[in-house]
């Protein structure tokens, strides 16, 4: 890299990171139009919204002006992990200010506000407000629009727009878009795959939409208005978990709690791979896919532990509703959504267990999910497969086939580090929950620290304890509130962008 | 005895002529050439248990990549503790297709002293194949000599492929498309001259038929037939 003059370190170009920065705040900008519609239909301040929109617009406008038309200039690493960062610190920041503009008591807290927009924005789905129903419409809707915009990355919609991001687009799809194998060279520029991706992305949302509100208009389910079927199925398929509903999804009807169960289970499925059999037909490709063949195994397997116990404890009447309690619980944890339709915490420890396993088990990879996912599962199974394989014996060589294509030995090795990563920052982030907690004089069980460190990496949301799903984050005290939002941040941009900006040698060349 | 068979016959003949010996189920491959790969996919999907040896890393990483299926092990052939630390001996065939032939024999021979029941090597030099034969080495492939074979197939009539020559050249097994003005045609075969030559099969629009007494040729058949190499030019001009 050329030395240049006044650049902030000879390592980064910044200028270049903050000139894409800025184009993704314009883009931001233009989100908030939404809730001003809403507002205006309902007739309250639009002010909120427009102040907000305006400030994220100054600001990208402002950085683009500011750093020169870097148009053409590849991104190297650096810059990628770089943008990301920033990206979903700043993004979340502009989020939060309708909260606080708009006077919302619940979150007139910074702090609050900005783990409601944190949350929001990486899906995870946990909350602080006590009252959800207390909120005006226009506020839950951009609680739920914010779901739907981060869930399948803001960056991604970068991609597959902005012209600026041809060069170096690949690393910051590749970026948000975790997982080893999903780049594969379908023959498809990196802006095709990132349209591929919102295509499949608009098309679910817009399918879900259509299923519960013909529900509702149906009076299947009386409680499904077009607001709350918009709010569910956006929640559903970007896997965020936000109800504008107290009650999440308990006391829906059946068939709303099926078909929001289904909506999770195919957004929770490769979306490349969704393309591939909707758009392109490849319905044998989309068989033979090993990822969704481990997915659905383990859905089923985290459904059957769950219904064990519901059944044992006849806590559940009738097959259906079991099977429907089980499995819709199973599902929503696993793919990191958060939606609940019983008290989890008040099962027995079977569905405990597992539901706190599942957290870290995670939907495929190229989803909207969050948490370790399917793919690298798969992987260390091969992994471990191949390790005994070697103890018996020394000279065998094994490469590791994922649906039949050999994954690289740099593939294998990320794929472990990560986990191990993500097991640091999860006891990390346990101990540290009840450090504060001690510190604060609060009450904070071993269990529960344990829970809201799982569940907030892993982008799910509801955990155990106060964070319960009909509960609230809002008995943490306001630094592990911090902390829970930076976990969230973790979990979202998979820990290493995040790490790497604390290496000297990210800075120094 | 030459058998023209289909290949469940051609395995029913083999079974009643060569009894007492098993179907190859496992094979060992020696030396990661590309020649070894594609032998080891063939066998792979036949069913058969392939391991390949290859001492060369980052070749026997590429045969892993290529070849599904099989077990890859990155262990020299001269290795005495892995050759019997794998129980080699327990595969029923053994090829060696290393990079010199002072290297195939030794290897070869010493499998067969640690137990290998059948070891076939792949030859670089040229006639070299005594020595192996003398080594006790079952069984010798010349790829010089196959490729010549190969060659010597372009001498022929356009319509003739040429599958096998037999016995040092004495008897070649021919596959002859029937022109339509030929004298044979439209004749049983039994009315057909004696000759050194027999049909075994004929190939008529894709299936294969046996030919008694009462077949005739057709024109546009494959006749399969076995003759004297003095004679192809004939068989060639009759057909």
């Amino acid at each position: 890299m050329r030395p240049g003059r006044g650049r902030l370190s000879p390592a980064v170009d910044v200028r270049l990171v903050l000139d894409l920065v800025g184009a993704v705040m314009k883009w931001l900008a233009l989100a908030f139009a939404a809730p001003v519609a809403v507002a205006v239909a309902d007739g309250e301040s639009m002010l909120p919204f427009l102040i907000a929109g305006f400030a994220a617009a100054v600001v990208g406008w402002g950085l683009d002006r500011l750093t020169p038309d870097r148009s053409g200039l590849a991104l190297g690493p650096r810059e990628v992990f770089l943008v990301v960062v920033l990206v979903w610190v700043l993004v979340p920041a502009f989020g939060a200010l309708p909260y606080l503009l708009g006077g919302v008591r619940q979150l007139s807290d910074p702090v609050d506000a900005y783990f409601e927009s944190m949350s929001g924005f990486t899906a995870t789905g946990a909350t602080v407000l006590t009252h959800i129903e207390a909120l005006r419409r226009a506020m839950l809707f951009w609680r739920q629009l914010t779901h739907w915009i981060g869930g399948m990355g803001i960056i991604i919609l970068a991609v597959a727009v902005l012209p600026r991001l041809r060069v170096g687009g690949r690393q910051l799809l590749q970026r948000e878009l975790p997982g080893p194998s999903e780049i594969e060279p379908l023959g498809a520029t990196v802006r095709e795959l990132a349209r591929r991706l919102w295509k499949v992305y608009v098309g679910l949302s817009v399918a879900g939409i259509l299923a519960l509100a013909v529900v509702g208009w149906t009076g299947l389910d009386p409680a499904m208005s077009p607001f709350q079927a918009f709010s569910a199925a956006t929640s559903a398929v970007s896997l965020g978990g936000f109800s504008p509903r107290a009650e999440s999804a308990r006391g829906l009807a059946p068939v709303t709690q099926w078909i929001i169960c289904a909506l999770m289970v195919m957004a929770g499925i490769n979306f490349l791979l969704l393309h591939r059999l909707l758009v392109l037909r490849q319905l044998r490709a989309f068989a033979r896919d090993e990822e969704l063949r481990l997915y659905l195994m383990f859905l089923a397997l985290g459904s059957a532990a769950v219904g064990i116990e519901l059944f044992a404890s006849q806590t559940v009447h009738g097959v259906e509703s079991g099977v429907r309690a089980a499995a819709f619980q199973a599902v929503s944890v696993m793919t990191t959504t958060g939606f609940a339709t019983l008290d989890w915490t008040r099962q027995g420890p079977l569905v405990t267990l597992t539901l706190l396993l599942l957290m870290f088990v995670g939907a495929s990879s190229a989803s909207t999910t969050r948490s370790i996912k399917v793919v690298r599962h798969l992987i260390l199974f091969r992994l471990a497969r191949r390790e005994l394989d070697h103890a018996l014996h020394p000279e065998i060589v094994v490469p590791v086939r994922v649906s039949g294509v050999v994954t690289g030995e740099g593939a294998l090795r990320s794929a472990v580090m990560f986990v191990v990563f993500y097991l640091v920052v999860f006891a990390l982030g346990a101990l540290s929950l009840l450090l504060d907690a001690r510190r604060a004089g609060g009450q904070l069980g071993a269990f529960e620290a344990l829970g809201a460190a799982a569940s907030c990496p892993g982008n799910v949301g509801p955990a155990f304890g106060s964070a319960e799903p009909f509960g609230s984050y809002a008995g943490f005290t306001d630094l592990s509130k911090v902390m829970l939002s930076l976990l969230m941040l973790l979990g979202r941009v998979e820990i290493v962008p995040i790490v790497v900006l604390f290496t000297r040698s990210f800075w120094r060349r | 005895m030459i058998v023209v068979a289909s290949r469940s016959g051609a395995r029913e003949w083999s079974r009643l002529l060569v009894p007492g010996d098993e179907v190859v189920s496992e094979a060992v491959l020696f030396g990661g050439a590309r020649l070894t790969a594609t032998v080891a996919r063939v066998l792979v999907d036949r069913g058969i248990r392939v391991r390949l040896v290859e001492s060369d890393a980052r070749r026997a990483h590429e045969l892993a990549d290529a070849v599904a299926g099989a077990r890859v092990f990155h262990a020299s052939a001269f290795d005495r503790a892995f050759l019997r630390r794998e129980r080699i001996a327990d595969a029923t065939a053994a090829v060696f297709a290393l990079d010199d032939d002072a290297r195939n024999l030794y290897a070869a021979v010493l499998a067969k002293v640690n137990g290998a029941q059948f070891t076939i090597a792949v030859l670089v030099g040229s006639g070299a194949a005594e020595v192996f034969h003398a080594a006790g080495v079952d069984s010798v492939i010349d790829p010089a000599e196959e490729t010549a074979e190969v060659m010597v197939r372009f001498a022929h009539d356009p319509r003739t492929r040429q599958i096998a020559m037999l016995d040092e050249d004495r008897f070649e097994v021919l596959d002859v498309a029937v022109r339509p003005d030929s004298r044979l045609a439209g004749r049983p075969l039994a009315e057909l001259p004696a000759t050194t030559s027999v049909i075994g099969a004929i190939v008529r629009d894709g299936t294969v038929v046996f030919p008694r007494g009462q077949e005739q040729l057709q024109a546009g058949d494959r006749a399969i037939v076995l003759a004297e190499r003095r004679r192809v030019r004939d068989v060639e001009r009759a057909l």
